[in-house]
């Protein structure tokens, strides 16, 4: 993938609550803490569940399909490694499964003036460094849609 | 009931330095502190020394006990610092109140001081966790490695949204803008003083983070502000007209926070002040339509106009229309809006400076004076929480 941003743009920094999450993604999965008292699915990755307050969980793998649920797109430079990518798209997707749970991500392989709410879209990994990959997004391809999709 | 603390205490004194553009001011930041501190204290015909209380934003360098030893103060009772940045700017005073009507202390004083160009700018990834180093941790892991870096690309999202489910535009976002200016024009502390805009100069504004434009983001300046705090018996024996706190209110909803992903799906067409606005209402004994004035913290023009729709001035969705023709620009709207100029252009002292001018608003001396007014709402900023609020009253 061409990189959508300079070297040096920040880089997730993993900790005991989110190693995990991060560590799937090298592994292009997807992991959704899924609560195991109550079913509750939860993002971004926390101890608790905030509906039960139980603290077992269980690791709920996406199939990376979603909606764009909002978006921006981003003109102001805010970062030196940015400068190279202006204007660049940032979304917030609603995944399909895992209990809907929302995401901020980019869409890559898009124009940003196609990108609208409601736009289906579907995981394109992004391994941008050595040891950190990226849940990035793409249009969904017309092969993967089916009945199912949605559910 | 009646809330306990309702009209118990009053905003008493208020006073800021001069407001410039960021980088506009060589004295150091802490100095622009004590500077609005004793302004604000010599405006209430107060004596410094008397001062026993400190209340300041978490994000607030000038710490209350550095200010207290610098400034001599004979003792202090009680210090405080509400959570996070510009949604505390009505946090410092629910504070104080509390911390009078306890009589843990009998004058507080509540204070901000920024000086961005001496420490960085909010719009430079400052506000986002994003500093030096390479990698970012907390929730901004999830958030600055997508390019959300300055706050209006985060905010611009909920403007997205609204705008998807209601129809709101860009035009309804600008109408704030023009109303925040127009503003500024009768007040020579303001930043943006001589500097009119028009509704076209907002749409020709280029794009920060779309649908965003320059004129929706709030300014980024040097300056420091104070009010004085103190119950309502003493109040009245006081040099000024005292500005009575009918209602005070602080808090969020079930699953707010600075995570938007945790968010349900009615969070991300509001600011997040629907709570705070009950409890506020209640606690004052006064609705939407008792308001005469309000001063909202502005952060971006669109959370504006959400927090209009939580304080229930229209219903969901209807900010766009409430808010054409001139209905919130002094002198002749029904609902002036942030008539110093607000944080868009008056400064942004992290909306402190917005209960200034509802206090000045409720002593009769705004330079947009709004004829009679007897209350005012102040809203803190918006999806930031902890939100705050508050309803002044004139005495
Ligand atoms: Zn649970």
């Amino acid at each position: 993938m061409t990189p959508l941003f300079s070297p040096g743009m920040p880089l997730p920094a993993p900790d005991a609550v989110t190693g995990e999450f991060w560590k799937a993604c090298r592994e292009h999965r997807l992991v959704v803490q899924k609560c195991v008292a109550c079913g509750t699915h939860r993002f971004s990755p926390g101890p608790v569940c905030s509906e039960c307050h139980s603290f077992d969980y269980v690791l709920a793998e996406s199939r990376g399909v979603g909606e764009v649920f909002t978006y921006t797109i981003v003109h102001h430079v805010s970062h030196p490694a940015t400068r190279a990518a202006v204007p660049y798209n940032a979304v917030v997707v609603r995944l399909a499964d895992c209990g809907g749970v929302k995401l901020v991500s980019n869409l890559v392989d898009c124009d940003n003036d196609d990108i609208h709410v409601g736009m289906l879209v579907e995981l394109a990994w992004d391994d941008v460094t050595a040891e950190v990959t990226l849940p990035r997004f793409k249009r969904l391809s017309r092969s993967n849609i089916g009945p199912e999709t949605l559910k | 009931m009646a809330w306990p603390l309702r009209d118990k205490t009053c905003i008493v004194g208020v006073g800021e330095t001069e407001y410039t553009k960021w980088g506009g001011i060589a004295r150091p930041e802490f100095q622009l502190a004590l500077e609005a501190i004793l302004k604000a204290v010599d405006d209430a015909g107060l004596d410094i020394k008397d001062v026993d209380g400190l209340v300041t934003y978490a994000q607030e360098r000038s710490e209350p006990v550095a200010v207290a030893q610098a400034l001599g103060l004979r003792e202090v009772r009680y210090a405080g610092l509400y959570p996070g940045g510009g949604n505390a700017a009505c946090g410092v005073v629910h504070d104080a109140a509390m911390a009078l009507f306890s009589e843990t202390a009998d004058i507080v004083v509540c204070y901000r001081s920024r000086c961005q160009g001496q420490y960085g700018r909010s719009s430079s990834g400052v506000a986002s966790g994003v500093g030096k180093g390479d990698t970012v941790g907390g929730i901004f892991q999830f958030t600055a490695p997508f390019g959300l870096i300055a706050p209006a690309s985060v905010y611009a999202f909920e403007a997205r949204r609204h705008m998807h489910e209601y129809g709101t535009t860009s035009r309804h976002f600008g109408a704030i803008a023009v109303a925040s200016y127009k503003h500024a024009q009768q007040n020579p502390r303001a930043v943006m003083h001589g500097r009119p805009i028009t509704l076209e100069d907002h749409q020709a504004s280029r794009i920060i983070a779309d649908p965003y434009r320059l004129y929706d983001c709030c300014q980024e300046s040097d300056g420091a502000c104070a009010v004085v705090v103190t119950r309502a018996d003493r109040a009245r024996s006081l040099k000024q007209k005292p500005v009575y706190i009918t209602g005070a209110a602080l808090g969020n909803g079930t699953s707010d926070g600075l995570d938007r992903s945790r968010w349900p799906d009615t969070r991300w067409t509001s600011a997040g002040l629907v709570q705070v606005a009950e409890s506020l209402y209640r606690r004052a004994g006064l609705g939407p339509a008792d308001i005469d004035v309000a001063q909202f913290y502005e952060n971006f023009t669109g959370q504006v106009l959400m927090a209009i729709e939580d304080f229930g001035f229209c219903k969901r969705g209807e900010g766009g229309p409430f808010i054409e023709g001139g209905r919130i620009e002094w002198p002749d709207g029904d609902l002036p809006l942030n008539t110093s100029g607000g944080n868009l252009a008056e400064g942004f002292i992290h909306g402190l400076s917005l209960v200034v001018e509802g206090a000045r608003q409720m002593r009769g001396q705004s330079t947009a004076q709004v004829a009679d007014a007897e209350t005012c709402l102040v809203v803190g900023g918006p999806s930031a929480p902890p939100h705050s609020a508050l309803v002044l009253r004139a005495g």
